[in-house]
């Protein structure tokens, strides 16, 4: 049985009287890969940004429920020291959206928050993220250029490597390719499967094929107009797109629902 | 039936009365710029820029009303700046949470926006010249300037603020971020641009107002020793010379003349700061 990182209980988020999600109860194993399946507007991405709290502390949403991350408790946690806790917390989002300066300041920015390091020790770490992310050869020449004139997926590696310089424990990625092209895709698909080995990662993604292919895990969320999203179904990658037990995730993954 | 015939003739009317409004606009630049050009140019010369006035202005240079200007002007943009920004970052709700409470201020700050200068100078003249003792000073000239132009520098920037993609703000925190290192790396960059726009309408209204300076710095026409001196800026002397002295209108175009040139001068000068300072913050 593998260690959890994360270990959901009844958790429900709503805004106002209006639930997003309710009773997620869920385990995410550690150093392995979860997928979250279903279909738009069933609270994958919102409860993604519950993970790493940055849902939580806006007002008009509440959040009733446990999350626990390492076996503490981490919302409604006023000892938690936030600024360490989302070193640990990588995120990558749907829209590859660099900050608006260089390529080299995108990386250096976290880098200098976190850690204090001498200049040469910062850029060896900032050579070898890239080399990581598959960046280093394409924009080594224009590292001190503006980071928006990258190509979409090479924008969406950046923010992969903005993540990965602050060593993080797990890698959050909210749909990270469905804004960019097959082949910008493909080198995404292929370095988040290099990441697998020393990463928790927990990705939300509505493309079932790509979902088979880089989870351990799948979670599939459904919705009603009660009690919002839940969680229909979740078990093996393997046992899941094999057989499913419920009908609706059967259908699902048909393509004759959501 | 007559609109099937009239409807050829749309088109090219519609490009008639869009030409001849960029013409009128444009006639009105040239007739005001080429009159003062005219007038001015011709009789500019050292002595006029670098020497002191004398005879009630109508002989003699501008210099100590150069100095006043340009020590008034950089009271008002250093003065306005700051508190501009994080009045708007404060409104645009993009690090902080506004409160209910807080909302109406909103209204309060395009009110103030609206307010005619003479009422500043009104304010300024009790709040800063006769409370705080400060008196006819360049001082009280530039904050009065400060409060003058602050809510519409506020405005322009929280509009700035809130444009900035909700992308940045929420990777900077996942990212762990400060709130501080979010504003000042991430937030500021993006509104470089916007912050040229406030400079120049900040040295723009600060370089045409006289109402509200001549109740706060004086009409003095001699060189400032200090921010406490009184000083009378380049608008103020162009009112004087040509409303109330006579034989003063050759001097007052002359001066007029300069106050152009500045203007064009320091619009330039910002622009081409904004423009590096945004290429060594964004990148090449």
């Amino acid at each position: 049985m593998a260690d959890n990182l994360f270990e959901i209980q009844d958790l429900c988020l709503c805004i106002g009287n209006k639930p997003i999600f309710s009773g997620i109860n869920l385990n995410i194993p550690k150093n392995q890969t979860t997928a979250i399946i279903g279909p738009s507007g069933c609270g994958k991405s919102s409860f993604l940004s519950c993970l790493n709290l940055l849902i939580t502390h806006i007002s008009k949403y509440r959040l009733v429920g446990k999350i626990c991350w390492n076996n503490n408790k981490i919302n409604d946690n006023n000892d938690l020291d936030m600024h360490s806790f989302r070193r640990k917390v990588g995120t990558v989002f749907q829209q590859p959206m660099p900050f608006p300066t260089t390529i080299r300041k995108n990386l250096s920015i976290p880098l200098r928050q976190h850690f204090r390091l001498k200049r040469s020790e910062e850029n060896d770490r900032i050579e070898s993220v890239l080399k990581e992310v598959g960046l280093w050869e394409e924009i080594r020449h224009r590292i001190d250029h503006s980071a928006n004139d990258l190509s979409g997926g090479q924008k969406q590696r950046l923010c992969l490597a903005r993540a990965l310089i602050l060593n993080p424990d797990v890698m959050l990625m909210d749909e990270p390719c469905s804004a960019l092209d097959p082949i910008s895709t493909q080198t995404v698909e292929a370095l988040i499967q290099k990441l697998k080995s020393k990463l928790t990662t927990v990705i939300v993604t509505h493309n079932l094929q790509q979902a088979k292919r880089l989870a351990d895990h799948i979670v599939v969320f459904w919705f009603d107009v009660q009690s919002g999203g839940y969680i229909i179904e979740s078990g093996s990658s393997e046992k899941l797109f094999s057989s499913p037990e419920e009908d609706i995730t059967r259908s699902y993954l048909r393509g004759a629902l959501g | 039936m007559l609109s099937l015939y009239l409807r050829p003739m749309i088109n090219p009317c519609f490009q008639g009365v869009k030409l001849a409004s960029v013409l009128a606009v444009v006639a009105v630049f040239i007739w005001i710029v080429g009159d003062i050009f005219w007038q001015g140019l011709p009789k500019i010369n050292a002595d006029f820029l670098f020497g002191t006035p004398s005879n009630a202005g109508r002989d003699g240079g501008i210099r100590p009303v150069i100095l006043s200007t340009i020590y008034i002007l950089a009271i008002a943009i250093l003065a306005t700046l700051p508190f501009a920004t994080l009045t708007g970052l404060f409104f645009s709700e993009k690090l902080f949470p506004l409160s209910p409470i807080f909302r109406p201020l909103q209204r309060f700050v395009d009110i103030l926006a609206g307010v005619p200068s003479v009422v500043f100078g009104l304010f300024g003249n009790t709040y800063f010249c006769n409370y705080l003792g400060m008196g006819y000073s360049i001082l009280s000239g530039g904050l009065t300037l400060a409060c003058m132009i602050l809510p519409l520098a506020a405005k322009i920037l929280q509009n700035a603020f809130s444009s900035i993609p909700n992308e940045y703000v929420s990777g900077g925190e996942a990212l762990g971020l400060s709130k501080f290192t979010i504003f000042s790396k991430i937030m500021i960059p993006s509104v470089l641009p916007q912050v040229t726009a406030i400079y120049i309408i900040c040295i723009g209204r600060a370089l045409a107002e006289t109402a509200a300076l001549l109740f706060t710095s004086g009409y003095v026409m001699r060189d400032p020793e200090s921010l406490f001196d009184s000083g009378r800026t380049l608008s103020i002397h162009i009112y004087d010379l040509s409303m109330n002295i006579t034989g003063g209108n050759a001097n007052a175009y002359k001066t007029a003349f300069v106050l152009v040139i500045m203007l064009l001068l320091i619009n330039y000068i910002a622009h081409i700061t904004i423009r590096k300072w945004t290429r060594l913050s964004h990148g090449r």
